[in-house]
C-alpha cells in the first residue's frame, strides 16, 4: 500500500525546546492510525507539523508530493485538519460554520454552490447537527460544538483527516459516534489520525497505535503490542490492569507510579 | 444525497436575511450625501441642489454646491467608508468586536505624522508628503500593534498596547506644536487635530482619494480569510488561508485608509468601531458579510456627524471629530460592559 501521508524523520522546536525529533509516520489510505502518549509528549505537535502548520526538520509527503511544494489550497482540500478545543470566535449560524469546510474547494465569500451544498448537509446529517442547523454556535453545549467542528472538517471531504482529540468533550455515546464516523470514512478510503486520550478506546479503534512520549515514538503497532504493562509503566508512569475480552482490550488505570 | 439538499432548501443561502441591508444603506447614504449639500449658512432646497450639482441654476448656489460643500460631502463618504471598513477588517482578523483603528493609536501616529511636516513648514498642507507622513505614521503604529500582539495575545494586551501606543503618539504630537517655529500654525493644527471636513476644497479629495481608494481595494480582500479565522488562526491556516499575507494586506489597507483621511481631515475616531457594530446583527455576525454594509454604514454615520455639526447651532462650528468621539466613546464603554467577560480571554 502507498501511504497517502507519509512523514520522514520530522522534527520541530518552540522556542528553544526540542518538542518532536525524528519521527518516522506513514498513514496508508483505509487506515485510522491512533496518537497516544502522556501529556507534553509532542502529539499536538506532530499534528500540526503534519498538518502543515508548523515548520520544522525532516519532510511531510501528501499524496506522494512533497508537502512544501503543495499551494497551501490544495493543500487543504487534501488535509482536514481538527484542532483541539473546538473554538468559534463569531457567533454563526452551525449551518454557516460547517460550511467554512468547503473555503478550500473555492466557496471562501460568495454563494455555496451545489457540490458545496450537498458535501455541507451530508457532514451535518453524518454528524447530527442537522437538527440545531440554524442555531448560534457559540449557544451550543460542548459536546454539540464537537460535532459540529467535525462536520466541518467532513465536509471538506479531505482524503486525509488529522483530528486532535475529537472526543475529548464528548459524552460516552457520543464518543462512539465520532470515532465510528472516521472508522467510517477510513474504511471509505481516507487516511487516519487521531490523538485520543482514553486508552481503552484508542485501542478500540485504531488498526495502529503510536505512542510517543518526549517528542519521539516509543512504539507502534497493533493494539496489543503496544499497550503493555511496561510501556504504560516507562510513558504514562501508571500501573493499570489490561484485559482482552471477546478480542477487545480494556485499559483500567490503578493509579499512578 | 438530492433529497436531504432538497429537504433543506433554505439553509444555505447566504445573505437571504441582509438582502435589503446593502440597497437600503446605498439609499440612506444618498439621501445625507443630498441632504448634506443642502446644508450650511445658507439652506438649500433639493432642487436647488439638484440643478447645482449638474451645472445649471443660478450661480451663487451652483458655486456654493460644487465649490464648497461637494468637497466636503466626497470627503465625509470616502473616510466614512474607509473607517467603517478598516474597523469591519481588523475586527475580523482580531476576531474582536472591540477592535476599530482608533482603539489601536492609527489615527494618532497617522496625525503625528502630518503634523511633523505642517509644523516644520516641510511642505504645505496640500502636498501628497502629507498623506504619506500620515500613512507611514499609521503603518507604524498598526503594524507595532500586530507584532505586538503576535498569533495568540489577549485583547486585553492588544488594548494595553494600543493605549500605550496611542500616548506616545500623542506625546510626540504635542512635542511637535511645542516647538512649533510658528504660533499660528500651531493654532491651525490644534484645530486640525480635532477632525474637521470644514472648507475642504477638491484639491483635499485629490490628495486624499488615491490612498484611500487603494486602502479599501486591500481591505475588500480577505473577507473569506476572515470567516475562516472564526475557526482560530490555525484551522484557518489548515484551510488554505495564507495568514501572513492577510496580516500584511490589513496592515496596509489600514494604514493607507487612515492615513489619507487624517492628511485631509484630522483626527476622526470611533467610526470604524460604531459602523461594523451597527449592521452585524442584520449580517447573523459573519465577519465576510459584514465588511461592505459596515463601510456603508460609516460612510451614512460620518455624513450625518458633518451634517449634525452643521445644524447645532453654535458660536463655532463643533467640530465633527469631536462628535464622533461623543457618540462614539459611550457606545465603545457600553461595549467593553458587554464584553468584560471576554476580555480576560484569548484573541486566538
Amino acid at each position: 500500500m502507498t501511504a497517502l501521508l507519509r512523514a520522514d524523520r520530522v522534527g520541530a522546536t518552540l522556542g528553544k525546546r526540542r518538542i518532536l525529533d525524528a519521527v518516522d509516520l506513514a498513514v496508508a489510505a483505509g487506515e485510522l492510525v491512533v496518537v497516544i502518549g502522556p501529556n507534553g509528549a509532542g502529539k499536538t505537535t506532530l499534528v500540526r507539523r503534519l498538518a502543515g502548520l508548523l515548520d520544522g526538520t525532516g519532510s511531510v509527503h501528501v499524496g506522494g508530493e512533497h508537502a512544501e511544494a503543495i499551494s497551501p489550497r490544495i493543500r487543504a482540500r487534501k488535509i482536514g485538519y481538527l484542532p483541539q478545543g473546538h473554538v468559534f470566535h463569531w457567533p454563526l449560524a452551525v449551518a454557516d460554520v460547517v460550511a467554512l469546510g468547503r473555503i478550500p474547494h473555492g466557496a471562501g465569500a460568495a454563494d455555496l454552490g451545489m457540490a458545496d451544498q450537498a458535501a455541507v448537509l451530508k457532514a451535518m446529517d453524518a454528524t447530527g447537527t442537522l437538527a440545531f442547523a440554524e442555531r448560534n454556535v457559540t449557544t451550543l453545549s460542548g459536546g454539540e460544538r464537537a460535532r459540529v467542528a467535525l462536520a466541518r472538517v467532513l465536509a471538506g471531504e479531505p482524503q486525509i483527516i488529522l483530528a486532535d482529540e475529537p472526543v475529548a468533550a464528548l459524552d460516552v455515546r457520543y464518543q462512539f459516534v465520532v470515532l465510528d464516523l472516521l472508522r467510517e470514512r477510513a474504511r471509505a478510503g481516507a487516511a487516519i489520525i487521531a490523538v485520543l486520550h482514553d486508552l481503552s478506546l484508542a485501542a478500540r479503534y485504531a488498526d495502529r497505535l503510536v505512542l510517543i512520549d518526549g517528542g519521539r515514538i516509543v512504539a507502534e503497532g497493533r493494539p496489543e503490542a503496544v499497550i503493555t504493562h511496561e510501556n504504560l509503566a516507562s510513558t504514562f508512569g501508571i500501573r493499570a490492569t489490561i484485559e482482552t475480552v471477546d478480542g477487545q482490550i480494556t485499559v483500567t488505570p490503578q493509579g499512578a507510579i | 444525497m438530492d433529497a436531504l439538499t432538497a429537504s433543506r432548501p433554505d439553509l444555505l443561502k447566504r445573505g437571504a436575511a441582509s438582502r435589503f441591508l446593502v440597497p437600503g444603506l446605498v439609499a440612506l447614504m444618498v439621501v445625507l450625501f443630498l441632504w448634506s449639500l443642502g446644508v450650511g449658512p445658507v439652506l438649500l432646497p433639493l432642487r436647488a441642489v439638484i440643478d447645482g450639482l449638474f451645472g445649471t441654476g443660478d450661480e451663487a448656489a451652483r458655486l456654493i454646491i460644487r465649490e464648497i460643500r461637494l468637497p466636503r460631502a466626497i470627503l465625509a463618504v470616502a473616510i466614512g467608508f474607509s473607517l467603517g471598513l478598516a474597523g469591519a477588517s481588523l475586527q475580523g482578523l482580531l476576531r474582536n468586536p472591540l477592535a476599530s483603528p482608533s482603539l489601536f493609536g492609527a489615527p494618532s501616529a497617522a496625525a503625528f505624522g502630518a503634523v511633523l511636516v505642517i509644523a516644520f513648514g516641510f511642505f504645505d498642507a496640500l502636498s501628497y508628503f502629507l498623506p504619506l507622513a500620515a500613512m507611514l505614521g499609521a503603518l507604524l503604529s498598526v503594524g507595532l500593534l500586530l507584532l505586538i500582539a503576535g498569533p495568540r495575545a489577549s485583547l486585553l494586551v492588544i488594548i494595553l498596547a494600543g493605549l500605550a501606543i496611542s500616548s506616545l503618539a500623542g506625546a510626540a504630537t504635542s512635542l511637535a506644536l511645542n516647538l512649533a517655529p510658528n504660533p499660528f500654525a500651531a493654532l491651525e493644527i490644534a484645530f486640525w487635530l480635532l477632525g474637521s471636513l470644514e472648507d475642504r476644497s477638491m484639491q483635499h479629495v485629490w490628495i486624499a482619494l488615491p490612498f484611500i481608494t487603494a486602502g479599501t481595494i486591500l481591505l475588500f480582500v480577505d473577507g473569506a480569510a476572515f470567516r475562516a479565522l472564526t475557526l482560530g488562526e490555525d484551522a484557518a491556516a489548515s484551510l488554505g488561508i495564507r495568514l501572513g499575507r492577510v496580516r500584511l494586506r490589513v496592515v496596509l489597507g489600514v494604514a493607507l485608509a487612515v492615513g489619507g483621511g487624517v492628511a485631509v481631515a484630522g483626527t476622526i475616531g470611533f467610526v470604524g468601531l460604531v459602523a461594523p457594530h451597527l449592521v452585524r446583527p442584520f449580517v447573523r455576525h459573519d465577519p465576510a458579510r459584514l465588511m461592505l454594509p459596515a463601510a456603508l454604514a460609516g460612510a451614512a454615520l460620518l455624513t450625518a456627524a458633518d451634517i449634525l455639526v452643521r445644524i447645532i447651532p453654535a458660536q463655532n462650528e463643533i467640530k465633527v471629530g469631536v462628535v464622533t468621539a461623543l457618540i462614539g466613546a459611550p457606545l465603545f464603554i457600553v461595549l467593553v460592559f458587554r464584553h468584560r467577560r471576554g476580555l480576560t480571554g484569548e484573541v486566538s
